[in-house]
């Protein structure tokens, strides 16, 4: 049997209201981009829709917190909307956690290519090119707590290409059994194919990577359907900001000179690989010997990172380098555990709480200690037993560092 | 482990060194001050913990040899041979250690610090080197740190302290939340992420107010929609009643001009094809052609006059013309003299220039009141001077060394006296050994004194008690009343039993007679008995104890005299004994701190009397040299206050002298032959002058040169201006030929045009030209008109309808436009109003879609927070590490402080003599208490320096002791400790280390001390002493007579044994004194 081939674009988690963070300090001739950076990608998502000449755009919600953005928000997604409208070119949208349909200023008319889906039972729409069915879009926005039925997206009827469109989680068995064909998922999560096969279950990510942590490309995806219904969805990269953690390895005979230019090699083939966008590096420095203790303790680390701001961060495009931290390695010389020293018992003690994992360490005894004007934030400062792992490592290390003097772990 | 050897292959001023068979309890170091005491010591650090940066500077060894030695280290498997030199001292290589163990096998540093029992460098300095160093740094120690550091001693010792790297922890902690005067972190950031988040909360409005601002828009638009419309309309009808009173004159005007054309008359005409104006145009233009020929004429013959004026002005010099060639042939001489002149210039600049620097060089050199200096110069021989000069030079060299020297030591000799007499100036005191005697003798007394106080409070106090117990006693001597009715009362029954016994028949009394009779006096006896012994007992009693009041009241009175004693002794004051004591021991710590200062001053004074001994010297002998270089002068015919230096400049620059005053005879040679030269070229110049009736007015010959060619050029111009005029002249009358022939033509041109017109004059063709040029101008108006009418009413409107208005009057039309135009101006008043509004609320809505002040709030929001986040991060890590670490404290102070405040009791004990006994801690408190033998506590703080050391001391032991209870067995290197120690605490001192040696603790003592010294001879303690810095001797192998020499004569001794080696080069000085004092 065959179909008319199509093509659209989904995209989600546009957060217009969030600009990129995770940086203590933002450069003054970076913080434009830093401010653009959300809405700029979003528009590189409408260009995209219109250069590739989709049939239509999915958009899986979590595009923008109205409250939070002010009528610059609404405003820019109507300039875009009315792109596309311009064209032709229909619009599916369903909301998220910050974007249910009810937060959309009613004084801001929709055009009429966009269709935002509420929330609840699911809405079936038929796609037409023409006078032509292309494909049946099955949407809602985001159900209480993210979790939705895939049952409920399954239309009465088989034969048209069909899509579910929603913002939230649910059981990928489920999804499976749905007689959904492409599933245009969003809601906070990376770029993530959970299942290639038909159907497809695809969130796009975020456009733009929001923080050091979110690494790599960021942008919307590109799905093209044949006649035969094969599937080909294709990242197009739609971001301003694209964050990296390099990882250098130091040796004991390593000299500061060596480092620099290895961390100029790095950074300069990182730049040619990523012609055209701003970076952000996070350095992690591994390895073993004096470089890595000078870079913890001294000045060194604060020097590296001020020349390659200094050589890289200025340019255009910018590669800016966000951090540059010794990681040391995971446990310290055996014989030290065996001293019998301070810094020996010292380090038993943190052996000892790491290796009971369900003793609670008891902050809320601790937090008593505080003064009273900090009793509204004290339960923010209780760390997550997930943080319980990290927080020993570092009392490791700054005991570590206050008992040994000026003595190397090499 | 324990050091059995050590050998020294080369390091610091040691080499070939080998110390065999060293003990393994105590072993001494002797020497004096520089004998390589500290370099041994930092040898054996070297060799166990390696070449350190600041190790390094023994390295390279002073005499040479390879850099580094050996050890010989007995462990529990056997001896050990420990080995480490630093043979590539350019590379960054470390020296590493090599361990051959018993078994053969070699190790490397991990064997090493297997030996070493993995204590690591900064631990063993801690606790297994106690040196002068540490000694100094807890003299100069406040009495609370000196108090804290003993503390921290006493809970235990590693690379850091437990005490202070908490406190520096909990600083640091507290200050992200307490806010003690400096900007508190986490508050600040709380602070700043509360204020943003009430920014972006408020950014929630601008939404509403964008609704409301899109509502009024689309209001307004509609109202102006509207308005626009109405005013359209009014504005057409204005414009038409505009148009009609605009075009009224106009309208009138076009009807009158109609009128006037038809009623004009043009049938009359002159006989030709042409019109009268065309006509009139040619007559006028051949008279006009004609009266302009005749004014050219006029004009060139003004011109031609003026011409024949202007060449009869003009006088030229002929016999000039003619010797024009001569002139020109001289002109190419200009440039010649040109240069003559200025090489004649050049030629005495140099002479002038030379003869002044020949004067200013031998003015210089000092040879100017020479009769012929150059002539001396050139046949000069200066040799005999050099060797009285090259003296000279170095006797002032010398002179000015020791001189700087001089100074430099009356400078330190005067700043150490002023620093000391200030410093007891502030003490009141001229004399610092009087003022420590007198005070140190007060501090004794006013002791003695307030021990007597309490002494004396402690007798009264036992007096009392005695006198209450003698009286007790005297009144318990009768027995109280129960006890005697109660011994009484059973005498009495024990009588009535016994008598009821013996007398009342069987039949009352029964078997029990006899049995009751005696109890009944067993009852009286012992009755009887216990009143006997009662009495005598209290007896006994009283008697002691009156016994031991008359003692008591005995050593009361012995005290009170004592006390007396001392009372007449001691100044007089109002203050009470202990704040005596107090400021007394306070001026005897401010006297002791100035003792170093004095000792600095006596050895400055040497020092600036040695200086000075060597000035006065150096200056005879540059006197003599000074004296010797002025008649060597005399003798080689120069001056005799001439320097050596000028002398060396003469001999340098004689030649350059010479050939100055050559120069000189060139320069002046030329300078006169050039100027015959130009002597002859004036002449011929002013020949030529003459001939040509010229005056030269110049002397230069340029200058006469110049005014003869102007002179030739004027004339010449001259000449070539009167020829030009002539040709000129011929050309006017050439001109004035041709326009008289013009003339002609124009005449007969005329003529032939008015008989072809048959008229005879101009004026009838005149006549007709006007009218028609009337009805011209009518036309023409009409068509303005017209025209006019046309353009104002448009394509749009009609002559018809504007007519309909034009037929009313002129006041309805005015009156009707009036009110038309204000009708227009309301409206649009009110649209402008309109505008502007609607202007205002698209100005504001395009502010808002551009806003961008939340993405710049929530951007410097997550930057606060990020902040925050590491804040509060840090602050966990550093909680968590304050409370492993407090854990660990506490954990010591448990096991380990006890045993070792034991060890450490008993060890101060000893050195004190029995003074104080017992060294203890509070439960829970970070104080250290030291108890005297009185029973009297003490505070750290009041311990007097000396105690403060053997405190110090037997902590350190303790410590120690406390490893090696747990397997860590390391020497222990003390570095004249006991330095400040009284000679019997000393000799106590001494036997503590002697006996803790001989509990298996390897002791290497190092003392520049004599006392010391003998002290451990004494105690048959293997001494080694450190002669010299490349030999030593074992003391037990000396003979008292010899290690009892004077200095001089181990000096004496040593110079002997550096005669037959290499002589070591950093003795060099003391050779050269040692030749100075034989010379």
């Amino acid at each position: 049997m065959s179909y008319w081939p199509f093509r659209f674009v989904h995209a989600a988690d546009f957060h217009l209201e969030m600009p990129p963070f995770g940086l203590m300090e933002i450069p003054d001739h970076l913080e434009e981009l830093f401010l653009e950076a959300a809405f700029a990608s979003a528009q590189r998502v409408f260009d995209t829709a219109l250069a590739e000449e989709v049939d239509f755009l999915i958009l899986s919600g979590d595009l923008l917190r109205c409250r939070h953005t002010g009528p610059r928000g609404p405003l820019f997604l109507l300039e875009q909307f009315e792109r596309l409208a311009e064209r032709g070119t229909a619009i599916y949208w369903a909301g998220g956690r910050v974007d249910p349909p009810d937060s959309w200023p009613p004084s801001i008319q929709l055009p009429r290519n966009v269709h935002y889906f509420a929330p609840g039972t699911p809405e079936e729409v038929i796609h037409r090119r023409e006078d032509t069915a292309l494909a049946r879009i099955v949407g809602a926005s985001r159900a209480h707590r993210g979790r939705f039925r895939p049952s409920d997206f399954s239309p009465e009827e088989p034969g048209l290409f069909t899509i579910g469109v929603t913002n939230g989680t649910a059981e990928l068995a489920d999804l499976q059994a749905s007689r959904i064909d492409y599933w245009a998922l969003g809601g906070d999560q990376p770029r993530e194919t959970i299942s290639a096969e038909l159907p497809m279950v695809h969130y796009p990510g975020s456009p733009q990577g929001r923080q050091p942590e979110e690494t790599g490309p960021h942008g919307c995806t590109l799905v093209d359907i044949d006649r035969v219904r094969n599937l080909r969805a294709t990242l197009v990269p739609t971001d301003l900001i694209r964050w990296f953690t390099e990882r250098v390895e130091v040796t004991a005979e390593m000299e500061r000179n060596s480092l620099t230019t290895l961390l100029r090699k790095k950074i300069e083939s990182r730049i040619e690989s990523t012609s055209g966008t701003d970076l952000f590096l996070s350095w992690k420095i591994t390895g073993e010997g004096p470089l890595l203790q000078e870079i913890r303790r001294g000045r060194l680390g604060h020097d590296l990172l001020d020349l390659l701001r200094k050589e890289y961060g200025h340019t255009g495009p910018a590669a800016w380098s966000v951090s540059l931290e010794a990681v040391p390695q995971a446990r310290f010389p055996a014989h030290w555990y065996e001293q019998d020293t301070i810094r020996g018992e010292f380090l038993r003690d943190v052996n000892r709480l790491m290796e009971k994992v369900d003793d609670p360490l008891g902050w809320e005894s601790r937090l008593d200690a505080l003064p009273a004007e900090y009793t509204s934030v004290a339960l923010s400062m209780i760390p997550d037993e997930s943080a319980r792992a990290d927080i020993l490592r570092e009392t490791a290390l700054l005991g570590v560092d206050l008992l040994s003097g000026e003595e190397s772990p090499s | 482990m324990k050091i059995n050897s050590l050998k020294i292959d080369g390091f610091g001023v040691w080499n070939r060194l080998e110390l065999d068979g060293l003990s393994d309890q105590l072993s001494v170091f002797y020497g004096l001050n520089e004998a390589g005491k500290t370099t041994l010591l930092q040898f054996l650090r070297s060799m166990l913990y390696g070449f350190s940066p600041e190790r390094s500077r023994y390295l390279p060894p002073v005499h040479g040899g390879r850099p580094g030695g050996g050890l010989v280290l007995s462990g529990s498997g056997g001896l050990y041979e420990l080995s480490r030199y630093d043979d590539q001292r350019d590379d960054d290589e470390p020296a590493r250690a090599i361990v051959l163990s018993p078994d053969g096998t070699r190790g490397g540093e991990s064997t090493l610090a297997q030996l070493l029992c993995e204590i690591d460098e900064t631990t063993f300095n801690h606790l297994f080197a106690v040196g002068l160093e540490e000694l100094q740094e807890l003299g100069t120690l406040s009495d609370t740190d000196a108090a804290a550091l003993l503390f921290r001693l006493s809970a235990g010792m590693d690379r850091v302290s437990l005490v202070e790297t908490i406190q520096a922890l909990e600083d640091s902690r507290n200050r992200q939340f307490r806010d003690d005067g400096r900007p508190c972190q986490i508050r600040q950031l709380l602070e700043q992420r509360d204020r943003l988040h009430e920014e972006i909360d408020a950014f929630g409005s601008l939404l509403d107010q964008h609704a409301r601002l899109v509502h009024q828009r689309s209001m307004l638009d509609r109202q102006i929609a509207e308005s626009e419309k109405q005013k359209d309309q009014v504005q057409q009808e204005a414009s038409l009643l505009e148009m009609a009173i605009t075009l009224r004159d106009p309208w009138r005007r076009r009807e009158e001009l109609r009128e006037q054309l038809a009623a004009m008359d043009l049938s009359e005409a002159v006989a030709s094809d042409l019109s009268p104006e065309r006509m009139l145009k040619r007559f006028k233009h051949i008279a006009r052609s004609a009266r302009k020929h005749q004014e050219q004429i006029r004009t060139l013959d003004e011109k031609r006059k003026s011409l024949r004026r202007e060449a009869s002005g003009l006088k030229v010099n002929r016999p000039l013309l003619r010797e024009a060639p001569r002139i020109h042939a001289l002109r190419e001489q200009a440039d010649w003299v040109e240069r003559l002149d200025q090489r004649i210039d050049e030629l005495h600049e140099e002479r002038v220039e030379t003869e002044k620097q020949l004067e200013n060089e031998t003015r210089q050199l000092g040879i100017e009141s020479m009769a012929d200096p150059v002539g001396f110069l050139a046949r000069r021989d200066l040799s005999p001077l050099r060797r009285p000069g090259q003296v000279l030079t170095r006797r002032r060299r010398e002179q000015s060394k020791a001189e700087t020297e001089w100074e430099a030591c009356r400078r330190t000799a005067a700043e150490r006296d002023a620093e000391i007499n200030a410093l007891l100036a502030d003490q009141g005191e001229t004399e610092l050994s009087d003022a420590i005697g007198r005070t140190g003798n007060l501090v004794a007394q006013l002791r003695r004194r307030i021990q007597l106080d309490r002494r004396l409070d402690q007798l009264r106090d036992n007096f009392k008690s005695l006198d209450r117990q003698c009286h007790d006693l005297l009144e318990g001597q009768l027995l109280p009343a129960s006890a005697l009715i109660g011994l009484g009362l059973v005498f009495v029954v024990g009588i009535v039993s016994a008598l009821a016994g013996f007398f009342l028949p069987a039949s009352i009394v029964g078997r029990l007679g006899w049995p009751l009779a005696l109890l009944g006096l067993l009852g009286t006896a012992t009755a009887t008995t216990i009143k006997v012994l009662l009495e005598r007992t209290n007896a006994a009693k009283l008697r002691a104890c009156q016994e031991q009041l008359d003692a008591v009241s005995s050593q009361l009175r012995q005290a009170r005299s004592e006390s007396d004693q001392l009372d007449e002794t001691l100044p007089e004051s109002a203050d009470p004994s202990p704040v005596r004591l107090e400021q007394a021991e306070e001026r005897l710590r401010a006297l002791e701190a100035i003792s170093p200062l004095d000792a600095r001053r006596q050895t400055a004074r040497r020092e600036l009397e040695t200086a000075e001994a060597h000035y006065t010297e150096t200056t005879e002998a540059f006197e003599a040299a000074q004296k010797r270089w002025a008649d060597s002068n005399r003798a080689a015919g120069l001056p005799e206050h001439l320097s050596v230096k000028q002398v060396q400049q003469l001999s340098e620059r004689a030649d350059h002298l010479v050939q100055l005053a050559r120069r000189v005879d060139r320069c002046r040679e030329e300078e006169t032959q050039r100027q015959d030269e130009r002597d002859g070229l004036v002449q011929r110049i002013r020949r030529l002058a003459e001939e040509t009736g010229m005056r030269a007015e110049a002397d230069h010959p340029a200058d006469m040169l110049r005014e003869l060619l102007e002179a030739l050029a004027h004339h010449e111009s001259l000449d070539k201006k009167r020829r030009g005029l002539r040709e000129e002249d011929k050309k006017f009358h050439r001109r004035r030929t041709k326009h008289e022939k013009r003339i002609r033509v124009w005449k007969r041109r005329r003529r032939s045009l008015l008989e072809e017109l048959g008229i005879r004059h101009e004026s009838q063709l005149e006549q007709q030209a006007q009218r028609e040029a009337e009805a011209k101008t009518l036309r023409e108006e009409l068509n303005q008109v017209q025209t006019t009418i046309a353009t104002a009413i448009g394509p749009k409107v009609s002559e018809d309808r504007l007519a309909v208005y034009l037929e009313t009057s002129d006041e309805q039309i005015e009156q009707q436009w009036d009110e038309s135009e204000n009708q227009v101006k309301a409206l649009e008043e009110k649209l402008k109003q309109m505008l502007q509004e609607q202007g205002e609320i698209a100005a504001q809505v395009k502010s808002l879609a551009s806003d961008r002040r939340p993405s710049q709030k929530r951007l410097e929001l997550a930057s606060v927070e990020k902040r925050l986040d590491e804040a509060i991060r840090q602050w966990q890590v550093q909680t968590m590490t304050t409370e492993l670490l407090t854990r660990i404290k506490k954990l010591y102070e448990k096991t380990r402080q006890p045993e070792t405040l034991q060890d450490a009791s008993d060890y101060l004990k000893r050195m004190t003599l029995g003074h104080y006994v017992r060294v203890w801690t509070p439960l829970g408190e970070d104080l250290l208490y030291v108890d005297d033998n009185e029973g009297n506590t003490l505070t750290v703080e009041s311990l007097s320096r000396g105690t403060r050391e053997q405190l110090f001391l037997a902590l350190r032991m303790a410590l120690v002791g406390s490893y090696a209870r747990r397997g860590v067995q390391l020497p222990l290197i003390l570095d004249d400790v006991l330095v400040n120690y009284d000679s019997r605490r000393a000799q106590a001192a001494a036997e503590v280390l002697h006996d803790f040696a001989a509990e298996g603790h390897q002791m290497f003592v190092f003392t520049c001390h004599d006392h010391i010294y003998q002290i451990f001879r004494s105690l048959d303690v293997t001494v080694k002493k450190l002669t010299r810095r490349d030999q030593t001797e074992s003391a037990t192998e000396v003979d008292e007579a010899k290690s009892k020499k004077k200095e001089v004569v181990d000096r004496q001794t040593a110079d002997e044994q550096w005669s037959e080696d290499q002589q070591p080069p950093w003795e060099e000085e003391d050779d050269d004194d040692y030749e100075t004092e034989a010379a």
